[in-house]
């Protein structure tokens, strides 16, 4: 067994014609945190739902741990650890029951179950909370206890559905503490969808970004922002004047691309500073009105920006 | 083993490091069927609003049935109002509480895919469901049963009479719960699921559970006749009577046991649709 992912081709049109997932090719390698980054309705979760074998691929192959998800389901399910994103858990159990009745339902006799529960608890932090029934906790503890359930039976790769979306910054720090060691010391393969670019660019070894169904990009966020190759220049325009501003900003010396968003233009340059000045003196001598002008390394909001002609943030 | 010496040696696909097996793997059927019958036990002792009201308007019904009828059943060819009465209880009690209820709460909380992630046997999240589910309408049938006792109906074939009263409400309850659970399955609705429960209102009506069919007429009597409840209550009354009408047993058996293997046949498609 493999604690790999391998994907080719994968996609999923739901009944009544939605394409949610066009065709996906994507290897992670294990022990790798991978970060599967896109809007809502990117078709992340359905993604994740093929590689967990709870919805059928309509085309395309997945390995997952070494097994098809499609012909080889069960051996799928017992090498993996999932937190789905939608997915609510027993509230009339106590956090204790309910995750001694998971390890059982993998299998494990009565001791170690509650031994193995009993790791768990400490793990999360959830110990002071065991014996109360699920009901009476609150969002970050219901996540931490769907964590624990997730690692219950040791799985050698593990699916987090947007771990984070809805936690105060707090307790996605812990989140991201709580995968950052997994991974180091347990050599766990983590493959973790979010919203979030920095959610992406802290925790992810390697990152693709889907949009609409499709994977625009991929690699590692260093290289994906290196392949930019250049500073960003943004400068905020009103709707009216973005076009005229275009066309001035486009001659401009040295300029790789140019781009309209949702609040003005931006620009990738080899020198952001010196070019600040020109675009400045440039638009003011054709009178267009500007607001704020910044200059940055590129984000992978950038990569998605150049990707997808829109901002992940307005996207979301 | 050979080896071919003058064989090329083959460039080595980079091989893969091998991580070592989970702790998950399968429990074993009967195991399973355990497990999620006690968590739907559990589940259910820590919410009674869904299970004493129906006991409670089951007992009431029966004990306010007994004394208002008592003088007037007599004239329709009842003799043992406690017994007559005590097939509807028992009847009632094998409806409390929607079947399926909680299975359709955990899929429509995404629950249930957090069951289907593990090797839990299949069949063991439908029949453990059913289990529980049964359980539980056994009890409230035992009670009930223990309250004809009390009260002095007939039980005119003795313990064994009893005890086949309560396997065929039991298998009544089997081929009700079976509808239940298609639907909870099958929608994943707990409204669609609770309606299913309401189905038994007008089922009831149309039988003889309140007046014996000698006394029934037209349409009615026509509409009793392709009602299965009115076998099964005819099967629970004969099993209570004096006379052993073995043929009213049979046939109360026959048809209900015919319904459940419907039922659950429709049910365990649905479950064969929803988990792969
Ligand atoms: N059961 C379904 N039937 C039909 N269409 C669906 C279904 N589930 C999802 N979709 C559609 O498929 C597309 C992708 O949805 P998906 O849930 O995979 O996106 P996502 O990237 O997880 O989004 P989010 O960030 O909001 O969770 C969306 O257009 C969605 O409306
Ligand atoms: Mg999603």
């Amino acid at each position: 067994m493999t604690a790999g992912i391998e994907v080719e081709g994968l996609g999923r049109t739901y009944p009544g014609g939605v394409e949610a997932v066009r065709s996906v090719d994507l290897s992670v390698r294990p022990g790798e945190v991978f970060g599967f980054l896109g809007p809502n309705g990117a078709g992340k979760t359905t993604t994740v739902r093929m590689l967990t074998t709870l919805l059928a691929p309509t085309r395309g192959r997945a390995l997952v741990a070494g097994h098809d998800v499609a012909r080889d389901p069960e051996r799928v399910r017992l090498a993996i650890g999932v937190a789905l994103q939608e997915s609510d858990l027993d509230n009339l159990q106590t956090g204790r029951e309910l995750l001694a009745f998971h390890a059982r339902l993998h299998g494990m006799g009565r001791r170690s179950a509650a031994q193995r529960t009993d790791e768990l608890l400490e793990l999360v932090d959830l110990t002071g909370a065991a014996g109360r029934q699920v009901r009476t906790y609150s969002g970050g503890m219901r996540r931490r206890l769907d964590l624990a359930i997730a690692l219950v039976h040791r799985p050698r790769v593990l699916f987090l559905d947007e771990p984070t979306t809805g936690l105060d910054p707090a307790s996605r720090l812990t989140v991201w503490d709580e995968v950052r060691r997994l991974n180091r010391e347990d050599g766990l393969t983590v493959f973790l969808t979010t919203q979030y670019l920095e959610e992406a660019d802290v925790l992810a070894g390697r990152v693709a970004i889907i949009a609409g169904g499709t994977i625009v990009a991929d690699g590692t966020p260093a290289g994906l922002k290196a392949s930019i190759g250049a500073d960003v220049v943004t400068v905020a325009v009103p709707a009216a004047d973005r076009p005229g501003a275009e066309r001035l900003l486009a001659a401009l010396p040295g300029v790789q691309r140019i781009q309209v968003t949702g609040d003005g233009v931006t620009l990738y340059v080899p020198d952001g500073p010196g070019t600040v000045a020109r675009l400045v003196t440039a638009l003011n001598a054709a009178e267009v009105p500007i607001g704020a002008v910044s200059t940055s390394s590129p984000t992978l909001d950038d990569v998605f920006l150049q990707k997808t002609g829109q901002r992940l943030a307005a996207a979301a | 083993m050979t080896t071919i010496a003058a064989a090329p040696t083959a460039p080595t696909a980079p091989t893969a490091p091998t991580a070592p097996a989970t702790l998950s793997r399968p429990g074993g059927f009967l195991r399973d069927v355990g497990l999620v019958a006690g968590r739907v036990l559990r589940i259910t002792a820590r919410m009674p609003a869904e299970v004493l009201p129906n006991l409670v308007i089951t007992v009431v019904f029966y004990l306010i049935q007994i004394e208002a009828f008592a003088g007037v059943t007599s004239f329709v060819g009842v003799t043992d109002p406690e017994g007559f009465f005590l097939a509807v209880a028992v009847f009632f009690a094998t409806a409390g509480g929607a079947y399926g209820l909680q299975l359709a709460t955990d899929i429509e909380r995404g629950y249930f895919d957090k069951l289907l992630l593990t090797p839990v046997n299949r069949w063991a999240l439908l029949i453990g469901s059913m289990g529980g589910d049964l359980t539980r309408a056994l009890v409230q049938v035992l009670i009930v049963v223990g309250l004809g006792v009390l009260v002095g109906a007939e039980f005119g074939q003795g313990v064994a009479g009893a005890a086949l009263l309560v396997l065929l409400a039991m298998v009544w309850a089997l081929a009700y719960a079976g509808i239940g659970y298609a639907i909870a399955l099958r929608t994943g609705s707990t409204q669609a699921t609770q309606v299913a429960s309401i189905i038994f209102l007008p089922l009831n009506f149309l039988t003889t559970a309140f007046v014996p069919e000698q006394a029934l007429s037209g349409w009615l009597r026509t509409a009793v006749g392709y009602n299965p409840v009115t076998y099964l209550l005819d099967g629970l009354r004969a099993l209570l009577s004096a006379d052993a009408a073995t043929g009213t047993v049979a046939l109360a058996f026959a048809v209900v046991g015919g319904l459940a293997v419907v039922t659950l046949t429709v049910a365990a498609t649905a479950l064969g649709r929803r988990a792969r």
